[in-house]
Parts: C-alpha cells; structure tokens; sequence
C-alpha cells in the first residue's frame, strides 16, 4: 500500500548502505588531547569488548510466562541482556503474539532454518536470548510441572488474567511455599486488582489510554487536532522496564538482607502515570486538566517541532543564551524576523514566552525560516550558533545516521536460526559487565528437551508421553 | 506570517494550521478577509481581498509596534487547561480540596529555614 | 495488625492483593535501597529521573545544584502560571516551576559552583562516601574538572558511575547536545506516531518527555544490576554510559527488522494499530461533560475499542447491527489490510457518532468486548482505582503542603518503594549533608556561601 510503506518493500536493503565512519575519520583533525577523553570511553564502553568481559546476571534464572503482551517479554529481555538465563514458557502452539505481522503480511515474517517456522519481527524482535519451551498449564500434570520448575529458578514473570495463576495453585502465595526465595512479577495493563483490574484480552494501548497519555498526544482541538496514541506498544515498554527494576530490586534484597523473595506488580498505565511529570500536581492544586499542545510544549518556549521544507524539525531554547542564538541564526538570512522578536518587549523575559500567543508567534516565525530549509541545513545553520536542533527521522534514515551506525545503536546480526537480522540494541552501555545479544529467538519449544532435561530431569520418552497428553 | 497591506497589523498563520492551507482568512486588526494559497509552507497564490466567510482565522496578530490583538472574532483560542487563565502566575494559597499549598510568593520573614511558616503552622496564608 | 501466613492462604485473590500492596503499609516495610548513597549532578530530566528512582527505592540521594537558582528545570512551568515557593531561602519571592516536579522527589538539595576551584576540592570528598555517581555534563567536562570517572574512580574503585546523555562521549554525534525530543525526533518515535499523512495528520510527539524519564529508568536499571553484581560477586564498580536517542531507537519494534529484511519504512497509522484490526481508537461524537466550563471536557470523547478475534468482531458487528460489516470482512486477515482498516473505522465511527464514550463503553461492557475510554487527566486523578493502590494519591509534603502526586508504578509486597517528598528548595540541606559528611563547621559552609562556591 503506497499508504503504509514508502515503497512497496519486498526485498532486503543493503546495510550499511553507506560505509560505516571509521575512527580515524570520526577523530580526524582533532588533537591528540581533545579525543583523548573520547577514545577511552569507546575503549571501554564498545559492543565489540562485550564477550571479553562478565555479565551483571550471571546466576540468575528467569521463567517467562507471559503470552499476548510485550510487557512481559521486554522485561524479560532486559534480564536477558544482562546475562539471566530466561526461559520463555509459551502455550502448547505457541505465543499468540508470535503471529502478529503488519497489516497481517506473512511475507514480512521471519522463518527459521530448522523448523521452518515462521515468526512476526515485533516477536522476534523481544526474544532475545531466550529459550522457549511450551507447558499447558490449563492441565493439572501442566501446573505440576510448572510448581517444580519453579524451584529451580529465581524469577517468574507472568501476566494471565487477574487471579488466574491463583486460581490453578501456582500464584504467588503457592509458589512461594514451594520456594521462598521466588522473586514473581505480574505485570499487565490497570492491575490485577482494584476496580479496574484487567479484563481478559486487554492490550496496548490500553495502559496509554487508560492514564492519560493519549488524551494528551496529538494536535490540539484548537488546531484541528484529535488525540493519539503513541505508534508503538510503548507504554509496555516502560512498565516492562518498571517491572525489571522490581525485579532487580527485589534480587538485591534477597541476596543482600532477606534470603526472601517477594511478589511484584508493574502495569502499562501507573508506569506512564509516573512519568506524567506534573500532571498530577498541577490537577491538585488548581483543577488544570492537561491540555494537548501538538509539538509545542506547555513548559517551555522554544521547546518545539516545526514543519520545514523537507520534513520537520526538533530545535530547543528557551533561556536568554540559546533563545537569542535561535533568532540571530534566522537573521543571517531573514533580518526582520529576528527584528520581530528581539524588538518586541513583550518578549523579553524568559518567563513572557511561555503563553499561547507567544508559542504561536515564535513557531510561525521559526517556520518562516525552515520552509526554505531542508533539516539537514538548518540543522548545520544553528550548530554554528551552538543550539542543538534535529530533524524528525525516517526509518531508513535512523538506519543510516552515521553516529548510530558508529556506536552500534543498531546493528546487524547473524544469527544461527534467523539469519541476518538489523536489531535496536540495548542502550544500556557499561564497561565493566555490559550487556550483550547472544542469539535473536527461536522457533516454540525450541529447548523442551534440553531445558526439561537439565532442570526435571525429564528424558525424550517422559516428553513425547507429555506431549500426547497435550501437556508439552 | 501575513503582513497586511492595508493596516500593517502582523498575522502570524500558525504553521501546523496553515502549511497547507487554502482558503480565506483574515487580518485581525482591520478585519479584511484574504485568500491564499499555501504549499509546503510556500505561498503560492494570494493573499487576495475577497468577500466571503473566514475559513481559517489566524493564531495570533499583532500591530507593527507590538501591541497584542486576540479575541472571539480575531485570532483562535489557544487549548486551555482551565476555565480562568491567565498565562501568569496568580498566588494561591488553597489546593482543589481546600488545603494549604504554598503557591504565592514570600518574603523573608515567612520562612522557617527553607520551609514556609504557613505550611509549617497552618497560621498566616 | 499483623496477618499471619496462614490468614493470607484464606483470603479470596483480590483481598489477599489488597492487603500485601497496601499503600498504607508501606512504610512500615524495609527500604530496599537503605544505607546505599547517591551524589546527583544532573539536570533537566533525563539524569535527575533517575536519582530520583533510586531516592524512590530508599537510597540517600544528594542533589547537587548552582548556587541561589539551582537547576534550569526549576524555572520552566507550564504556561509559566504556577510554582511552589520558595524557590530556596535566598530567594523566597521565587518558586519553583512545574518541569521539576517528578524527577525530583526524596532528594536532599544541596548547592555547589563546579567551576569553582574549591568547590572541585569539595566534591572530591564525597567520592568515598557514595556507592553511586550520576551526572549528565557534557562528555569529558567533568574528566576536565578532575572529578570524572576515572578520578572518582580511582578514589573509591567500588563507585558505580553512570552517566547519562542525549548522543554519548564518543563517536560522530559526540558534540551534539540533546533534549529529550530531540532524542525522539532523532530516534525515529516521533516519525512513525501521529496520524497518517492521507488523513491529513502530521508527525507527533509523546506528550511525555519519553526518552528522557525512561531512560532515566534504563540507568537506573544498569545501576541495579551493576549494584547487584557487586555486592554478590565483588568485582568492584563500573561505568555506565545511557543515551536517550539510543533508548528511542530500541523501543522501535518490528522497524529495523523489516527495513533491511524487506525495505519497509514504517509509517504513522494514527490511532489504528498495523498488527491488529478492531483494535484502535476511535472518536465518539459527544462530549461527556457539555456543560463544563473547563474548555477541555467540552471536547468529544474518544475509545479503544478491541474486537480483533472472529467471535468478538461478530460482537461488534451484532451491537452496531451491521450484519454487512461482519459478511465482508470475516476473517482476521480481511480485516487487518491497510485499506479494510480504514473503511472499518469510518464505519465505526458512524455508530459511534451521536454516542459518549461513556454511552459506547456501557455498550461494549454488556457484550463482554475489550475497550477503554480515552481519559483526561481529571478522569485518571479522581478514579478510585489509582487511589486504592497508591500510584495517585495526596500526601503532605513537609514543605510546600498537601499535594496530589504520583506514587511510584512499583508494587513491592516486601520492600516497597515510596515518595517522602515532592522535592525541596535550592540548598535546603547544605549544612546538614557538609558538615555530617565532610565534616565542616557552620562557619565555613556560611562562608562559602557567601563567596558563592556553596
């Protein structure tokens, strides 16, 4: 559809398309003193010394019984990352999430070389470093075998209907009989309890909707605007990382204090209620209900994404220094727009700029200016003034931003299973046991026989009766 | 922005609104209504003096000395958080559930430390 | 009253989460993060979040700012009307703005002018006594100033120090300062969120400053780990490097893959989602608070309505009576191509037309289909159920009074975390934290004070 994808993308693009800087070139001109800082960070913080230096998790075992959501899946990715052993148990067929493909194109699905099974990037995307064996835990022999892997591992992430696991004995208040030292996550959408814990089949954005997020993205209604949700799953990616944290958190006080484990919530909703900075406060004290202010920002002008001739652009500066740099870049080619501005008294306090009318004056006349400006060049223009600026990116265009392509925000891997997959890597970056991608995923129940093996004891015939039943 | 050649009042024609704009709109300060005709933020046709309903009004005008015109008429209403705004601080001393908040200004002699002596107290909003 | 395990056995599901969550009881459970201390050099939002998370978790966070102004962050606020006064003792008829409050709360505030010499001698101290370091200068300022990683470090080799910024210390976008929608707008979520071009909608941003609150959150997450790691194994400190528009372009889903695989651009598909169709939102055509005086709840009303399976997009069908609807599109990879989404919206949003969204979720509860109204800020502040479990709540604040505040997202039945206060004043504790922890008398710290290095 020339709708939904710029060209009709049917085969693979070459990456790097353009080569990828080298370090002299990145450093070139610069004296040994001045990159001196710089290369001692890449020294120390490069991908390419991951595998030479420790992992943060390495004893940690994680389970991940989480089906239909990302929530689950990037929080166990994160532990992944860092060097936890995380087994993804999927029901017997596979995690539902596994089919989902844009627009429903199977042509857009990865295939495996072994089974030949095929698997949607949003998946494979989130597998990473797992395991994946398959339990039907609506089965009695399931739950059993469920309540003694349990014993063997530190972390459970799950994310069934409210009460569920409950329900078929292996909550928390089960398990952890069974184990003490059970660290169990839930994490979900609203809750899973409270007046509106969560119904069955409940999924992004359903946690941006329900906090407030939504209502307060997009256009204003002033400007012809209407709500919008954020393009990915995103508030699952904050509550999963909000659900990391628990778990973090609550293995350090285990091993350091307690001996204990303890039982986690994390949603979707209350992880952006969080991060809704002021919003609260701000209803609290005088009953404001945030407004929606398109790609201006109520807080701070200049502080916005204006169109310009070739997309839009990000530029920032509010305080005197940047705000006064901002408009001496547009007079070198527009004089009287700068005049507009530095001329007018009610600009001239920092604290003036903030209202509507001025926001309206400074963006129209921002825009002005970058009509006849393509991104790239405006950018360059106010680097020369030291404001910082960027123009809102394409796909393809963060795949070839060369800092990126240098520093490995994303990067393109081989894997054994998958074949060369460009994957966002983690941005978390540490010298001393940094966090690494082992493998991008596997096809369902991928490791039923080792990991059943190693962890119950259980041979290929235990598995091929539990797989008759239906169990595995 | 629209410069009008009439009255020099300054219309801003707030980009995300206007980048593709066709139609009328209209100076706020004389209440001519133009035509233009904007693509990719250029201006390609206009601005012509029509009769005829406003389509569009501008985010904001001003006249060439600065002075600012807005209103019901003029310019668009901005979102607002609030029925009563001000765009400036106004002190408040009472949250929406009629407790004490230090939302005003003080002097010196009201602080305990860095704390305020009303909060502190309960006496001397 | 305390319940003993087997009490907890017998409670139903729901009580028995009730009373291990309960936000009352926090406080009477451990700090996880007690005894653990963090120097905080940060500004803006990106490196004070995650101070800010730490101080949440129990650890004694020590806030360092410029002298009489503090940060920059405390003097922006929305539509500049309100402020929590005083700003700090100096300067009373000052307040502090909105953009500060949420990254801040727990912190002790005390005051510094790193560019001071003095001051660097000061701040060289403190490297022995904390466990974790978080600044968000410029690459290589503080390495300048004698008081980056490697002279932290070498003082007290256990330090976790974590960096955190927009581009990194190295590479080609090394100079390149960043804001957070800046990282955004660089990382590739801004161009695929809003509504599509065909529909006339534009690139948005996240009305949340995103990339910088949570990746605040990805290095606080590092530190844990890296804090776990030493103190199980040994091994010392480390140093971490954060940087926000490299958050942005992990959270991107399926784009990468499908860019080099297939030579997909992803593009915005406004309120529809691309892997799922009923499973978007949509817009009802009344508001549900006409009469309000408040210009935002005279607006109409939206929903996200799920009805993605076959038996539940028969449901939808059957409510709206539109047999016709269900005929044409009946299997799931009917409905989820690009040009079957937008005629199933338009059609639904006809139904949905002379609706609230209220009137439209009553419907859908009755016949068991997924949906969410769209709420304002109002709706989600005064709904019982953030109430109940502690992530909105009042509180008192020991210096500005009753707030309503967010509580942290983490329920923890052992060891929760919790806010103690919103934040405080510019330089509130400087003679508490220089004279416990350094050792200097009121004088000296008065003195200082006075020639501005404090």
């Amino acid at each position: 559809m020339a709708m939904t994808e710029k060209n009709l993308g049917t085969h693979p693009v070459p990456w790097p398309a353009v080569p990828i800087p080298t370090r002299d070139e990145v450093y070139a001109g610069l004296s040994d003193a001045a990159k001196e800082y710089p290369i001692w960070l890449e020294e120390n913080l490069h991908q390419k010394y991951n595998f030479d230096k420790p992992e943060n998790l390495s004893r940690i075992r994680v389970l991940d019984l989480t089906t239909g959501m990302m929530i689950g899946h990037w929080a166990s990715s994160q532990l992944a990352e860092m060097g936890a052993d995380v087994i993804q148990v999927e029901p017997v067929g596979g995690d539902p999430a596994r089919k989902l493909t844009p627009f429903g194109r199977e042509e857009y699905m990865f295939t495996d070389s072994e089974r030949g099974e095929k698997v949607g990037g949003l998946f494979l995307h989130e597998m990473r470093n797992k395991r994946s064996i398959t339990l039907n835990l609506e089965t009695e022999r399931g739950r059993e075998i469920l309540r003694n892997l349990a014993r063997h591992v530190d972390v459970i992430i799950e994310n069934a209907p409210p009460g569920d696991f409950d329900a078929k004995g292996i909550g928390y208040r089960q398990l952890s009989q069974i184990n003490p030292r059970l660290v169990y996550a839930w994490v979900g959408q609203r809750g899973q309890w409270g007046p509106l814990k969560d119904k069955p089949g409940m999924l992004e954005p359903v946690g941006q909707a329900a906090c407030g997020f939504v209502h307060g993205t997009g256009q204003p209604k002033e400007f012809g605007g209407r709500p919008v949700r954020s393009a990915m799953w995103m508030a699952d990616y904050v509550g999963g990382t909000v659900a990391a944290i628990g778990v973090l958190t609550a293995l350090f006080y285990r091993d350091k204090v307690s001996g204990r484990g303890q039982f986690i919530e994390a949603t979707a909703a209350e992880s952006i209620i969080r991060i809704l900075d002021y919003t609260w406060v701000w209803y609290g004290m005088d009953g404001s209900i945030r407004p929606r202010y398109g790609n201006w920002d109520l807080a701070i002008n200049i502080y916005s994404v204006n169109p310009a001739k070739d997309g839009y652009m990000m530029i920032g500066g509010g305080h005197d220094r940047l705000w006064y740099r901002i408009w001496g870049t547009v007079s070198k080619e527009r004089p009287e727009v700068e005049q507009l501005v530095v001329e007018d008294p009610k600009l001239k306090e920092v604290t003036d700029r903030l209202d509507h009318a001025a926001n309206v004056k400074a963006s129209t006349l921002l825009s002005e200016w970058l009509k006849d400006k393509t991104r790239a060049e405006a950018e360059v223009e106010l680097l020369k003034e030291q404001v910082a600026s960027g123009g809102v990116t394409t796909i393809d265009e963060v795949a070839e931003y060369p800092h990126f392509k240098y520093r490995g925000f994303l990067d393109l891997f081989k894997d054994r299973l998958y074949g060369e997959i460009l994957y966002g890597t983690t941005p978390c970056l540490e010298s001393y046991a940094p966090s690494r991608l082992k493998w991008i995923g596997r096809p369902v129940g991928y490791d039923n026989e080792e990991v059943y093996l190693y962890l119950l004891g259980l041979n290929a015939q235990d598995l091929k009766q539990l797989q008759a039943e239906g169990v595995i | 922005m629209l410069e009008c050649p009439k009255c020099k009042t300054i219309n801003y024609l707030d980009p995300y609104a206007f980048w593709n704009f066709e139609g009328n709109t209209k100076c706020a300060g004389c209440d001519t209504v133009f035509y233009i005709k904007k693509r990719n933020g250029q201006l390609v046709d206009g601005p012509t003096e029509t009769q005829g309903e406003v389509d569009l009004l501008p985010g904001f005008a001003e006249t060439p000395d600065f002075q600012p015109i807005e209103g019901p008429g003029k310019t668009r209403p901005g979102p607002r958080a609030r029925k009563d705004f001000y765009g400036k601080p106004t002190p408040i001393t009472r949250n929406i559930r009629g407790n004490l908040i230090s939302g005003r200004p003080l002097r010196p002699d009201e602080l305990i430390g860095s704390k305020p002596r009303f909060i502190v107290t309960g006496e001397g909003e | 009253m305390a319940t003993t395990e087997k009490d907890l056995m017998s409670l139903s599901f729901e009580e028995y989460c009730r009373e291990v969550f309960d936000p009352e009881k926090v406080f009477e459970k451990p700090e996880p993060l007690k005894g653990y201390r963090v120097i905080d050099c940060t500004q803006y939002i990106l490196g004070p979040s995650c101070g800010s998370y730490l101080a949440e978790l129990g650890a004694e966070v020590i806030k360092f700012e410029m002298p009489r102004r503090g940060e920059p962050m405390r003097h922006t606020t929305p539509w500049n009307e309100r402020s929590l006064y005083p700003l700090s003792r100096w300067m009373p008829d000052r307040g502090t703005g909105f953009g500060f409050v949420g990254a801040n709360f727990n912190k002790y505030h005390v005051t510094l002018d790193f560019h001071k010499e003095e001051a660097k001698e000061i701040f060289r101290r403190f490297a022995t006594k904390a466990d974790i370091m978080i600044e968000n200068y410029r690459p290589g300022t503080f390495d300048r100033w004698g008081i980056g990683p490697r002279q932290m470090m070498s003082h007290n080799p256990n330090l976790i120090y974590c960096w955190m910024g927009g581009f990194g210390g190295w590479g080609p976008g090394r100079v390149r300062a960043s804001y957070d929608i800046l990282g955004q707008a660089q990382g590739g979520a801004f161009g695929i969120t809003g509504h599509p071009e065909f529909l006339g909608g534009t690139p948005s941003k996240h009305t949340i400053w995103l990339a910088d609150y949570w990746g605040g959150m990805m290095g606080v997450m590092n530190i844990l780990a890296a804090l776990y790691r030493r103190e199980t194994e040994g091994g010392g400190g480390t140093f971490i490097e954060i940087s926000q528009v490299h958050g942005v372009a992990r959270m991107l889903e399926y784009s990468l893959p499908l860019y080099k695989a297939f030579g997909v651009v992803r593009q915005r598909w406004g309120n529809w989602d691309t892997q799922l169709c009923v499973h978007g939102i949509v817009q009802c055509g009344l508001s549900s608070y006409p009469d309000s005086e408040n210009p935002q709840e005279n607006e109409e009303g939206y929903i996200l309505i799920s009805a993605h399976t076959d038996e539940d997009w028969e449901k939808l069908c059957a409510v709206m009576n539109r047999p016709d609807l269900r005929d044409k599109y009946p299997t799931h990879a009917d409905r989820v191509k690009a040009e079957s989404q937008i005629e199933i919206y338009t059609e639904i949003e006809k139904w949905t037309k002379d609706k609230t969204k209220e009137d439209v979720q009553a419907i859908l509860d009755e016949a068991g289909i997924v949906n969410q109204p769209v709420w304002n800020s109002k709706e989600v502040a005064e709904h019982p159920h953030y109430h109940m479990r502690g992530t909105i709540r009042w509180m008192q604040d020991p210096v500005f009074g009753e707030m309503l505040v967010q509580g942290p997202p983490l329920l923890m039945s052992e060891t929760p975390p919790r806010v103690k206060w919103l934040l405080r004043p510019v330089g509130m504790d400087n003679e508490s934290v220089y004279q416990n922890l350094l050792g200097y008398s009121p004088d000296q710290i008065a003195q200082w004070e006075e020639e501005g290095v404090i």
